[in-house]
């Protein structure tokens, strides 16, 4: 039986002129997980888009469960039980878990007249939250406020509120890319769970070796076409990856991690803390380290564990309690927020933020503007603008890294791997830094552009730049770095070479912090 | 912005000109014995003659002037409602200079000196209010209304107390002498060279936003903070910076009142300017060069209605009405653009 039939589906983006969707084509058996795979832009998440009702197709039609179906809007896909778990999941961070699960159609207390009050059951409603839990073998407490859940159980929260709405083809937008390997685990367990119960699960992904875990069949899109669709039992994770290239060799570059001579130490943090106010209360705690030339040190926590007020402290977007900073015989006092300030307008320092919307662009600028607003001073003359120069500068980084843009279009129209692009081409465009500051730098980013940053990070370090790598992406960590530090609640609670005895499930452990070394 | 949706805010804004004029059309043919002469009255009138296109213009000018201002405070979202304040108090500092400067000085030096006071003034009042934001997270909004209420009752104080003219009926200041008013152009309508102020700043503003640095920064400010003090820009100083800016301009507006077509300071004579260039700012959609004519378009909408009050006996409450209903109407479609958050 057929759950999903969508046929010579487009979608075309008339303000940009992309075309997301070019006559796609999908069909899903129900009670299967069916993985979508493809780059960024290849046109994946529009396609699940329209079946959830959030986009109109151009053209093409789609048939739900054999009947044709106009899905005009996300209601309209709940009616036919469609739901979608999007990457960044939108709750009410005081409310409960079971109150975010219910939210919108809650138990009402008593009947008729009663019953139009609008007030709440809240007996009833943790006890059906706790049910439905159950059902699908989730272990959550129902009265906990979301926002104090790691994001893997506001992942369950997410997921169970669309089967609380009796949703039975359930999209997953790249569900798997905040998670630690253990809890990869348990979502699959769940996802398992819910194929048993008969649901159809859709899967957006670019983690290859997860479709092969996971999923029954595979469809590839490139460049807003399917390419194909597979048994997952009869194709080899290499030829997965070709066909999403669209390229004969695709050898996976091999970087190895040759031990080679370290020099001096270049940047070095010592004695940071932070004030317990802000982030839910979490601080952080005497975290030190050091950076030598030509050195990547990797720093790895889970959601919440710190990651972002390191990043922060080191932006000089957060003022810490203490914690000192050198850079080469210079020493800056963190707390003093403006020596420091200076030293990273210096430009010594380059910074690739990890929220590239809020923090890495200006939306309604021009893609030119964005990227030269951080090294604008070069491209004005005498108090007066060098279009030219700037244009040229923009053009030259697109083509360099392979952005799908215009210098001229406005950033809002691009895709999200192309934003990330832009703000690493800038972090990469600053001759003078040779202390890299890099946050979730691969993000987002589909395989082939991945490949082509940590590329780019290598080479940076083998040119004898400093890199700090703060990443929640374990793989990442693990393939670049040259030493390893893991943050747990605010803790620093690993700090050594890398050997190889590390791996995902050993860096898990330090990461949920059943594990430490200092 | 896309073309596609600035076509569309184009349009919407045509469309609510268009249905001011037309409710105007409405009320004349409603409250007016003779409708076709009270509609030639109020389209036709103001260009007339050159009496009545000259002070037409001459409306325009301190509208275009200070509309500016708060089209650049626009930009970097700061909203100075503080302009009746502003420009009112740059008015009685420039008047305070010019009369005490008197036969002294020159009259070149007597307008620069005024002008440089009153824009100074304006500019000291609205940086309170970026201050009060920069640094005490106080809505600029706010404070600057707030502020300005106080400064129209001490500025009024001013006038009818130690500044009054002993000799005048009127609550007013004493009058400047002749030769030290602006020089007139199109005599003998009030407009003065005043106009050209008024160009050449819109000019310089276009420029500066366009090509130099400064605009560029203040940009960036306005479209996403956080990425502004990512990119090393200085947020407070724009904060502080475009409040002062545009307070300056209402201060300079002011001061060029009252060494020009108003040679005093008359209690109340710039009421409803302030706001007025709020509207114009709005009519500007976020462009300089635009500011032209939305405060032409404004002025006539003033002119016209007091044609037709003067010459179809058209009670003044109505006129004030049909004004307010016009300006209502554009804000409302031009609002969304400068505060809309886009959709995800």
């Amino acid at each position: 039986m057929i759950a999903v039939r969508m046929r010579a589906v487009s979608k075309r983006y008339p303000s940009s002129g992309v075309v997301a969707n070019d006559a796609a084509e999908l069909e899903v058996a129900r009670g299967s997980i069916h993985a979508i795979v493809g780059e960024n832009g290849a046109g994946k998440t529009t396609l699940m888009k329209l079946l959830a009702g959030l986009e109109a197709p151009d053209s093409g039609t789609i048939e739900i469960d054999g009947a044709p179906a106009a899905i005009e809007s996300p209601a309209n896909a709940l009616k036919l039980g469609i739901g979608m778990v999007h990457q960044h999941f939108l709750m009410f961070d005081e409310l409960s878990a079971a109150q975010n699960v219910f939210f919108g159609i809650e138990p009402l207390k008593g009947r008729w007249a009663l019953n139009k009050l609008g007030v709440v059951d809240s007996a009833t409603l943790e006890d059906r939250a706790k049910k439905l839990a159950r059902a699908y073998g989730f272990t959550l407490d129902p009265a906990v406020p979301v926002g104090k859940l790691s994001i893997s159980g506001r992942q369950q929260v997410e997921i169970l509120r669309q089967l609380a709405r009796d949703v039975r083809i359930l999209i997953l937008d790249e569900p798997t890319s905040a998670l630690t390997e253990q809890e990869t685990h348990v979502l699959f367990e769940k996802l398992s769970e819910i194929r048993r119960a008969g649901h159809t699960i859709l899967l957006v992904t670019h983690k290859l070796n997860e479709i092969m875990r996971i999923a029954d069949r595979v469809t590839v899109m490139r460049l807003g076409k399917t390419i194909g669709t597979y048994d997952v039992a009869s194709i080899t994770e290499s030829d997965l990856s070709c066909l999403i290239m669209g390229t004969s060799s695709c050898e996976d570059a091999d970087r190895g991690n040759t031990l080679r001579p370290k020099g001096e130490i270049v940047f070095r943090i010592e004695g940071l803390a932070t004030r317990p106010r802000a982030h839910g209360g979490l601080k952080l705690n005497d975290i030190s380290f050091d950076v030598r030339r030509g050195d990547i040190l990797g720093i790895c926590a889970l959601g919440s564990n710190g990651l972002e007020q390191l990043e922060d402290a080191l932006s000089a977007f957060l003022v810490p309690a203490r914690g000192t900073c050198r850079v080469g015989t210079r020493q800056f006092d963190l707390a003093r927020i403006r020596s420091y300030r200076a030293l990273l307008l210096s430009g010594e320092i380059a910074y690739l933020p990890s929220d590239r919307m809020r923090r890495g662009t200006a939306l309604s600028l021009s893609v030119r503007d964005n990227f030269i607003a951080p090294s604008r001073r070069a491209y004005f003359r005498r108090g007066l603008f060098r279009g030219s120069s700037a244009q040229g500068a923009t053009a030259q980084a697109i083509s360099d890294f392979d952005i799908v843009a215009r210098p001229e279009q406005r950033a809002d129209e691009l895709s999200g791997g192309n934003l990330q692009k832009l703000s690493i081409s800038r972090v990469f465009s600053l001759p003078q830094a040779k202390i890299l500051i890099l946050c979730e730098p691969t993000w987002g980013l589909d395989i082939r552009a991945t490949e082509s940053v940590r590329e780019r990070i290598i080479a940076a370090r083998d040119a004898g730049a400093s890199i700090l790598l703060l990443s929640s992406d374990i793989d990442e960590i693990l393939a670049l770095s040259d030493r390893i530090s893991v943050l747990s609640r605010g803790r620093q609670v690993l700090l050594k070479e890398k050997s190889a005895e590390m791996n995902r499930a050993t860096l898990g452990e330090f990461l949920l912090g059943t594990r430490s070394e200092r | 912005m896309s073309s596609e949706s600035s076509l569309r805010s184009s349009t919407r804004l045509s469309l609510a000109v268009g249905v001011s004029l037309a409710l105007t059309c409405a009320v004349l043919a409603l409250f007016s014995a003779d409708f076709w002469g009270a509609l030639g009255q109020f389209f036709i009138a103001p260009f007339s003659n050159r009496y009545f296109f000259g002070n037409f213009l001459a409306d325009a000018v301190p509208l275009a002037i200070s509309g500016l201002g708060v089209l650049i405070a626009f930009r970097s979202k700061n909203f100075n409602l503080g302009g009746e304040g502003q420009l009112y108090s740059g008015a009685l500092v420039a008047g305070i200079l010019a009369l005490r400067l008197g036969q002294a000085t020159d009259p070149l030096e007597l307008w620069i000196a005024a002008s440089v006071a009153g824009a100074l003034t304006g500019a000291l009042i609205a940086a309170l209010s970026g201050a009060l934001k920069a640094y005490r997270g106080v809505s600029e909004l706010i404070s600057s209304f707030l502020i300005s209420a106080i400064v129209v009752n001490v500025v009024d104080f001013f006038i009818t107390g130690p500044l009054q003219d002993p000799a005048s009926n009127f609550q007013t200041t004493r009058q400047l002498a002749a030769q030290f008013l602006l020089p007139k152009i199109l005599v003998p309508s009030k407009l003065d060279i005043s106009a050209c102020v008024a160009l050449a700043l819109v000019a310089g503003a276009a420029v500066a936003a366009a090509r130099t640095r400064i605009g560029f920064e203040l940009k960036i400010c306005g479209e996403n903070e956080e990425f502004a003090r990512y990119c090393g820009i200085s947020v407070v100083r724009y904060d502080v910076g475009a409040m002062a800016f545009s307070g300056a301009l209402y201060g300079l507006a002011g001061a060029l009142l009252v060494i020009g077509p108003q040679a005093r300071v008359m209690r109340g004579f710039s009421s409803g300017i302030g706001w007025s260039a709020i509207s114009v700012a709005l009519l500007a959609q976020g462009s300089e060069l635009g500011v032209v004519p939305a405060a032409l378009f404004v002025a006539f909408l003033g002119a016209g209605s007091n044609q037709v009050m003067i010459g179809s006996g058209i009670p003044s409450e109505i006129i004030s009405i049909l004004q307010a209903v016009a300006l209502f109407f554009i804000t409302a479609q031009a609002l969304p653009r400068v505060r809309r958050r886009r959709k995800a």
